[in-house]
């Protein structure tokens, strides 16, 4: 009895040996033991001969005992990989490769999505436990130690629950955390389209855009109208919105020094800065296109008017995208790994 | 003594009322003082047909004549009212007196007379020397006076004209994209100023029906060049429509600044008509390809249909 009062006490005193695992566990031990011993003693000592119900009950107890033993080692489990998702979610944006974060935060978001859906059934599973806990000790007949070895089993349930809810909690937080980490993943610095295309990305505040590495076309030359149809159809096929450099992005450019090996064709209308030259060109119904020519490759001025009918050799075409096409042509390549 | 002094007031007071003086009369004339004449010249647009304008410089005999002016010499009663009837101020009677002018200020006069045509004569004219043919004409084959108004801010040109011994001359020349019906030509308004579009015999009135729907138009236009050179652009236009196309005029656009901003000029087109107009265009030193819109408008505005494309390859 003693010996079993202390094996309870010390089972009791398992809140206190949390942060000692190999006391707790022996701890346990202990309160098997006891309880090993209690059933044994209590059978050596009973009645004459024991009824089927009370075997039945040893039985229940005995299986409460077992699930038990799993849920403090789940316990400690689910407890030891929340840190680590924790460490490891707060390490991700410490990873210089988009892509590699990306696959990183795709990886913790599933193992949160299990994490959860493990601590659902936790929790029922330990529903269970209290249900058929309640069960023996409302059946009655109980040895006292074997009911208030059920009462620490109950009190123990439900420390478990309380723990529970700030671990989904901190679940929860983390995977915010993760959602957001995949929404402020900063997109790829170059993709390839499906044209082949490399596209780079142009980064600058709240104005960023892809824009292709080389000419599109170029070599042989290409009129503006046929400039625009071929934006248009890659935009088709790409399911993108692709159009040809808008004087904002042209100036951008220009600002990053990064210009291109050719002349290209602008979006944008080329308005003169003589007053009266743009007046005529409203007056006879022309339009001229922005061709912008850092390079001086055609041996005009570095910006200028142009006739949309006019193709040169050396004037291209370089397409530009938004953002969310790299964003989208990386999630397809990751569809492919079969990762989202 | 107080005899003496009444008859002296008498003699006062007669000489007062009968008081007469010499005043100078009606203008008779002029007379001739001296004159000095000198040779000189003047020019001026002549009318002709096509895309080059043309002018004729004349000789010219200038005089200056140094006069004074004649009157006639009058002479002027005062008479006093001495109860004869008349108004109490008394009257005042002029009367010519015959055989005797009155010279009064000088005057400056000159005149100009025509001795012909400056035939066969250098100039510089607009900085450029120049000579005229046999009839004192001289075709603008450059189309300089054109190329003065490509600036279609340019409304009129002063044009100097400069000859070592007869002088320089300028004469006021006006560009009108649109004259009212009634608007005086520029010869009537004066005739030293005169209109480039009208001396082309192009007829730049604006008409109260038209339509620019009918017009065709061809560009001919050479596709290869030498840089420097200068190569002729005609527009052809006809107007097949049932109106007459008003004002019509076309204008070169391209990024080549040799290539741009050149004007052609058709007036007004009746149905079935047509028209042409030339102009002259300097290649750009530049090799490779340019390109050049020929773009029309008519009084009803821009003809984006009948703009005509071209591609120039300078070697």
């Amino acid at each position: 009895m003693h010996i079993f009062n202390i094996g309870l006490y010390k089972t009791d005193g398992t809140r206190e040996m949390k942060k000692h695992n190999i006391d707790r566990m022996q701890g346990i031990v202990r309160g098997t033991f006891c309880i090993a011993c209690i059933l044994l003693a209590a059978e050596a000592f009973a009645q004459p001969a024991a009824t089927q119900e009370e075997y039945d009950k040893r039985a229940k107890v005995l299986k409460v005992r077992k699930k038990m033993e799993v849920e403090r080692d789940l316990a400690l489990r689910t407890e030891s990989q929340l840190s680590s998702l924790e460490a490891r979610v707060a390490a991700v944006p410490r990873l210089s490769d988009g892509d590699a974060q990306l696959r990183t935060y795709l990886a913790l978001r599933s193992e949160v999505k299990e994490m959860l859906g493990l601590m659902e059934t936790t929790t029922s599973r330990q529903v269970e436990i209290l249900g058929n806990a309640d069960s023996v000790a409302s059946a009655g007949d109980l040895l006292p130690q074997t009911g208030a070895y059920l009462e620490e089993i109950r009190s123990e349930l439900q420390a478990m629950g309380v723990k529970q809810k700030s671990q989904r909690a901190r679940l929860v937080e983390i995977s915010r955390v993760v959602e957001l980490g995949i929404k402020n993943v900063p997109p790829p610095e170059r993709f390839r389209n499906g044209a082949g295309q490399e596209m780079r990305l142009v980064r600058s505040g709240g104005q960023s855009f892809y824009i292709s590495l080389e000419p599109v076309a170029g070599s042989e030359g290409m009129t503006f109208a046929q400039a625009q149809a071929l934006v248009a159809k890659l935009a088709q096929r790409e399911k993108s919105p692709y159009h040809l450099p808008t004087r904002k992005e042209l100036v951008l450019l220009e600002r990053l020094k990064l210009f291109p090996s050719c002349a290209i064709w602008s979006a944008d209308q080329w308005k003169p800065s003589d007053t009266e030259e743009q007046r005529q060109q409203e007056r006879f119904g022309i339009v001229k296109y922005l061709v912008w020519d850092p390079r001086r490759v055609l041996g005009r001025k570095a910006s200028f008017g142009e006739l949309p009918q006019a193709s040169y050799p050396k004037l291209g075409v370089y397409v530009v995208t938004s953002v969310q096409a790299g964003t989208r042509i990386r999630w397809a390549s990751l569809a492919k790994e079969g990762k989202p | 003594m107080k005899r003496i002094f009444c008859h002296v007031a008498m003699l006062c007071v007669l000489c007062f009322a009968l008081h007469a003086e010499t005043k100078r009369g009606n203008l008779l004339g002029t007379e001739e003082v001296t004159s000095t004449s000198a040779e000189t010249f003047t020019f001026r647009l002549v009318e002709t047909e096509g895309s080059f304008p043309q002018l004729q410089f004349l000789r010219q005999k200038h005089i200056t004549h140094h006069e004074v002016r004649v009157y006639e010499a009058l002479e002027e009663t005062v008479r006093r009212n001495q109860g004869t009837g008349i108004t109490d101020r008394g009257t005042v009677e002029r009367r010519v007196i015959p055989g005797k002018k009155i010279r009064g200020e000088s005057v400056r006069r000159e005149e100009y007379q025509d001795l012909g045509p400056l035939a066969d004569t250098e100039l510089v004219f607009e900085g450029r020397k120049i000579k005229t043919d046999e009839k004192g004409l001289w075709l603008d084959t450059s189309q300089m006076l054109l190329t003065r108004f490509d600036d279609s801010r340019s409304r009129s040109q002063i044009l100097h004209a400069s000859h070592p011994t007869f002088g320089e001359q300028t004469l006021e020349i006006t560009r009108n994209f649109i004259r009212l019906k009634t608007m005086p030509t520029a010869t009537e308004r004066l005739e030293e100023k005169a209109d480039l579009l009208e001396k082309l015999s192009l007829d730049f009135t604006q008409l109260k029906r038209s339509n620019g729907s009918g017009v065709e138009a061809r560009l001919s236009f050479p596709d290869k060049g030498t840089a420097g050179t200068a190569v002729a652009a005609t527009l052809h236009v006809r107007n097949g429509g049932k109106q007459p196309v008003c004002n019509l005029v076309a204008r070169s656009f391209s990024s080549t600044p040799e290539l741009n901003g050149i004007w052609f000029y058709f007036g007004n087109v009746n149905p079935g008509k047509d028209g042409a107009f030339s102009r002259l265009f300097t290649l750009p030193p530049l090799k490779g390809e340019h390109f050049v819109t020929f773009a029309f408008w008519n009084l009803h505005g821009a003809m984006p249909a009948q703009a005509c494309n071209a591609k120039i390859t300078i070697e």
